[in-house]
C-alpha cells in the first residue's frame, strides 16, 4: 500500500513535468514570430523610459515581431553582460557606454555597423563625428551613438554676487579665487563642490577635464601611458590645494555620484560640476533654480576641455536577430520621434544629430552650456583616440583612487603617481 | 532466481525505511553537481587567463602570484580578515547579551523581541542604504545629531576617511547580524532545563558561576554553529560593503567579494576575479574543519 502511494506520487510528478514540457513545445511551435530582446539603460527622466518602450512596441506591431524590453540601471549591466556573453544568450540590441564598446570590441564581440550607420545617416542626417569617434576603432564603427552627455558648471548666483563676483569663473584660477571668497565653513558653505569616492564616475570624468585643461592627460598622442608629466602634476597640485585649503566640504572624499548633486541642492556647495541631472532635479525647487547659473567648464592654460560621455546601442556578433536589430535601430533614429525623446530628457541627454543642436529648446539658459560643451568634448584616450585601455582605467576608477589615497590617506603625490602607473600598466597588459 | 532477487532488492531500496538514505544520496548528488563541480570549475578557471568573451590559456598559478604582488589585493585580504573577525566577535557578544536579556520574563517581551529582530528581517538593500544616508555628510542624521549636541564642530566623513569607513561597515554588519545570534542563542537558552539552575541555587552558585558552568556549556554547540555560519557569511559578504563604500575610500574597505566583482565584471578579467574569490577557500575550509571538530567532540 505504501509502495503504491510512492509510485502514485512519482507518476503524478512525471505526468506534470511531461505535460509542462509538451505545452512549452507546443507554444514554441505555434509562436513563429521572432522575439527581439532589447536591453536599454534606464533613464533618469521617466518619460524617456515610457516613450522608449512605446516606440519599440510600435516597431514590434508594425513588423509582426515580439519584443522583450528590459530597462536596466547602468551598474546592473555588468553582471548581465557577463552572463549573456559567457552563456551565449545575448540580447539583440543592447546599450553600451563607449568604454564597454571599446572593451567588447577588443574581445571581438561586437558587430561592425559602419555601413548600417552610414545608411542611417544618409537617410536621416549627419551624426556628430565626435560621437562616432568614440566607438570607432581601426576605421570601423562598432555601435550606434544614441545620445551624449555634457558637463557644465553650476553656480549660485546669489552667493557669488554676495562675494563680489557677478559672473562665473572663466578659468580654473578664477574658480579657486571665487571658491575662496565664497567659502564660509562656519555656515557650512563651501565654494568648490568637488568630491572623490569609490565608484564616483563624475569625479573620474571631471578630473580628466581638469588635467586636459592644464595640458596633461593619461595617454600621449601615440596612445602610450604618459601620466607622470609636469602638466599633470600641476593639475594634481591644483586639485589637492582645493581640498587642503578647505574649499571643498570636509566629507567630499566619500562622495558617490549623487554627492555633488546633494551638496548643491542642500546649499552646502556654491559651485559644482555635473551633467544635466541637477537641472532636472531643480524642476521641483524653483527657488533654488532662480538662484542657479550655468556655464561651461573653466579653461586652463591649455584651453577649455570637457570629457564627453557617449551612450550607444550595439549588436553582439552572436545575437540571433541582427537584421531586425538594425531595423529597430533605424526606427529609433527617425528624427521626429528621436527629437521628442531627446527633448523629454534634456538637458541630460544631448542629440547626436548635428541639425538638432540648433533646435530652439537648447536656447534655454539652463540647457545651453550642455549643448555648447559638445564643442569642447574629448574622450578618455586623449591626447590620442579613445582606446579600450583608456576605458579599463576609467572602469577601475584609478584616478579617483589616487585622489582618495592622497586626500584621505595622506599618501604623497609621488607615491600616488607611482601606484597609479603600476596599476594602470597591470590593467593594460 | 536472479531476476527475483534483483526485484526484491529494488523493492527494498525504494521503501520508507530507506527514505533517509535516499534523501542523503540526493543531497550528496546536489552537493557534487552544484557545489563540487562549480568549485572545481572555478579552480580551473583561476589557473587560466580567461577574460569575459575571450579565449583562455592555462597559466598555472600566474593569477595568484600577480595578486599577491598587488597592494590592493593584499589590502583586501587583510580587511576581509579584520571585517570578519571584528564583525562576528561583536555580533557574538551582543547577540549573547540580547539573548540573556530576552530570556528574562520581562513585561512586553514579545514586542521587544520583535523590535530587536527587525534589523535582520529588513531587506539588506533598504537597511544598508538607510545607514548610508544616516552616515552621509549632507543631510545625514548622525552628523546632524552630533552637531546639534555640540559633540562635533563640522560634519564627520564616516564613509570618506579610511579608518572611519572601516568601522562604519563593521558597525552596520554587526547591527544587521546581531539578531541572528540573539534568536539562535535564545533558543538554546530556553532549552536548558531549569533544574540545572535550581541545583546551582542549592549549591550556592552566584550569577556569574551559573553562567560559567551552566549557561555557557549548555549553549556552546549552538554558539559554535552560529559563529561558524556567520563567519562564512561575513567572509563572503558583498552587499554591506558594496552599498556603503564600494570598497573605498582609497580601496580601504575592499573585501575579496567586492574586489572580485570589480575585477571580473567591470574589468572583464574573469579568471583573475575568480582567483580572488577562490583565495578565501582555504580559510573557509580550515574554519569549517576546526569548528565542526568542536561541535562533534561534544
Amino acid at each position: 500500500m505504501k509502495k503504491g502511494r510512492i509510485l502514485l506520487v512519482a507518476l503524478v510528478l512525471l505526468a506534470t513535468v511531461g505535460v509542462g514540457i509538451l505545452s512549452a513545445q507546443g507554444q514554441a511551435e505555434s509562436a513563429k514570430k521572432p522575439v527581439l530582446t532589447v536591453w536599454m539603460k534606464k533613464q533618469f527622466v521617466e518619460d524617456q523610459n515610457v516613450e522608449f518602450e512605446k516606440r519599440v512596441n510600435a516597431f514590434a506591431a508594425e513588423n509582426n515581431v515580439d519584443v522583450v524590453v528590459e530597462l536596466i540601471a547602468y551598474e546592473d549591466f555588468f553582471p548581465k553582460w557577463t552572463a549573456a556573453i559567457q552563456s551565449g544568450v545575448l540580447p539583440d540590441l543592447c546599450f553600451f557606454g563607449y568604454q564597454e564598446v571599446g572593451q567588447f570590441y577588443q574581445q571581438g564581440l561586437l558587430m561592425d555597423v559602419t555601413d548600417e550607420l552610414k545608411s542611417i545617416e544618409s537617410k536621416y542626417g549627419k551624426i556628430y563625428d565626435s560621437s562616432k569617434a568614440a566607438v570607432t576603432f581601426d576605421g570601423k564603427t562598432y555601435a550606434f551613438p544614441v545620445w551624449g552627455e555634457g558637463t557644465a558648471l553650476y553656480y549660485r548666483k546669489d552667493l557669488l554676487s554676495a562675494a563680489g563676483y557677478n559672473a562665473p569663473p572663466k578659468t580654473w584660477a578664477e574658480f579657486k579665487e571665487i571658491a575662496k571668497a565664497v567659502t564660509d565653513s562656519s555656515k557650512g558653505i563651501y565654494g568648490a563642490g568637488l568630491g572623490y569616492g569609490a565608484g564616483n564616475s563624475d569625479a573620474e570624468f571631471l578630473t580628466r577635464s581638469m588635467m586636459f585643461a592644464f595640458g596633461g592627460s593619461i595617454f600621449d598622442a601615440n596612445k602610450n601611458l604618459a601620466f607622470d608629466t609636469p602638466e599633470n602634476r600641476a593639475a594634481f597640485n591644483y586639485i589637492i590645494s582645493l581640498f587642503k585649503e578647505g574649499l571643498t566640504p570636509p566629507t567630499a572624499v566619500g562622495w558617490n555620484d549623487g554627492g555633488n548633486n546633494a551638496a548643491y541642492i542642500s546649499g552646502q556647495a556654491a559651485m559644482v560640476f555635473n551633467t544635466g541631472s541637477i537641472v532636472n532635479a531643480l524642476g521641483s525647487n524653483p527657488e533654488l533654480k532662480a538662484k542657479t547659473g550655468l556655464a561651461l567648464l573653466p579653461a586652463g592654460p591649455a584651453g577649455q576641455f570637457t570629457v564627453g560621455i557617449a551612450n550607444n546601442m550595439g549588436i553582439f556578433e552572436g545575437a540571433k536577430n541582427k537584421d531586425l536589430a538594425v531595423k529597430l535601430m533605424e526606427y529609433l533614429y527617425e528624427p521626429t520621434w528621436y527629437a521628442k525623446w531627446i527633448e523629454a530628457g534634456a538637458p541630460l541627454g544631448l542629440p547626436v544629430y548635428e541639425k538638432l543642436a540648433s533646435a530652439p529648446i537648447w536656447d534655454n539658459e539652463y540647457f545651453k552650456p550642455f549643448i555648447e560643451s559638445m564643442k569642447t568634448f574629448k574622450y578618455l584616450g586623449y591626447k590620442g583616440d579613445y582606446t579600450p585601455n583608456a576605458g579599463k582605467i576609467y572602469n577601475m576608477r584609478l584616478v579617483n583612487t589616487m585622489f582618495e589615497s592622497i586626500i584621505a590617506a595622506n599618501t604623497s603625490l609621488d607615491a600616488a603617481i607611482k601606484t597609479f602607473t603600476s596599476d594602470a600598466k597591470t590593467l593594460i597588459e | 532466481m536472479a531476476v527475483t532477487h534483483n526485484s526484491l532488492s529494488k523493492t527494498k531500496f525504494f521503501s520508507w525505511e530507506n527514505l533517509p538514505l535516499i534523501i542523503l544520496l540526493l543531497t550528496t548528488l546536489y552537493l557534487i553537481v552544484f557545489q563540487g563541480i562549480t568549485t572545481i570549475w572555478s579552480l580551473g578557471i583561476s589557473t587560466t587567463n580567461k577574460t569575459i568573451g575571450g579565449n583562455s590559456k592555462f597559466i598555472g598559478l600566474g593569477n595568484y602570484l600577480k595578486l599577491f604582488a598587488n597592494g590592493t589585493y593584499r589590502g583586501a585580504m587583510w580587511f576581509t580578515a579584520v571585517y570578519a573577525v571584528f564583525s562576528v566577535g561583536l555580533k557574538l557578544v551582543l547577540g549573547f547579551v540580547m539573548a540573556l536579556a530576552l530570556n528574562k520574563p520581562i513585561k512586553g517581551r514579545a514586542v521587544i523581541r520583535a523590535l530587536l529582530f527587525l534589523p535582520w528581517a529588513l531587506p539588506t538593500l533598504t537597511s544598508v542604504l538607510s545607514w548610508r544616508w544616516m552616515l552621509g555628510d549632507v543631510g545625514g542624521i548622525v552628523n546632524h545629531l552630533l552637531m546639534t549636541f555640540k559633540l562635533i564642530k563640522a560634519p564627520v566623513g564616516w564613509l570618506g576617511e579610511p579608518a572611519l569607513a572601516k568601522w562604519s561597515v563593521v558597525m552596520v554588519n554587526v547591527w544587521r547580524g546581531t539578531p541572528f545570534f540573539g534568536i539562535s542563542i535564545l533558543a538554546a537558552l530556553q532549552a536548558i532545563p531549569s533544574a540545572l539552575y535550581e541545583v546551582g541555587d542549592i549549591e550556592g552558585a552566584n550569577g556569574l558561576q551559573k553562567f560559567r558552568y551552566i549557561t555557557l556549556p549548555q549553549s556552546m554547540s549552538v554558539v559554535l554553529l552560529v559563529t561558524l555560519i556567520s563567519m562564512i557569511w561575513t567572509l563572503g559578504d558583498f552587499s554591506v560593503i558594496w552599498l556603503m563604500t564600494r570598497g573605498g575610500p582609497a580601496n580601504s574597505t575592499h573585501v575579496f567579494s567586492t574586489l572580485s566583482y570589480i575585477t571580473a565584471f567591470q574589468n572583464l578579467q574573469l579568471a583573475r576575479g575568480v582567483a580572488i574569490s577562490m583565495s578565501i577557500l582555504p580559510f573557509s575550509i580550515l574554519l569549517l574543519i576546526v569548528i565542526m571538530k568542536q561541535i562533534f567532540k561534544k
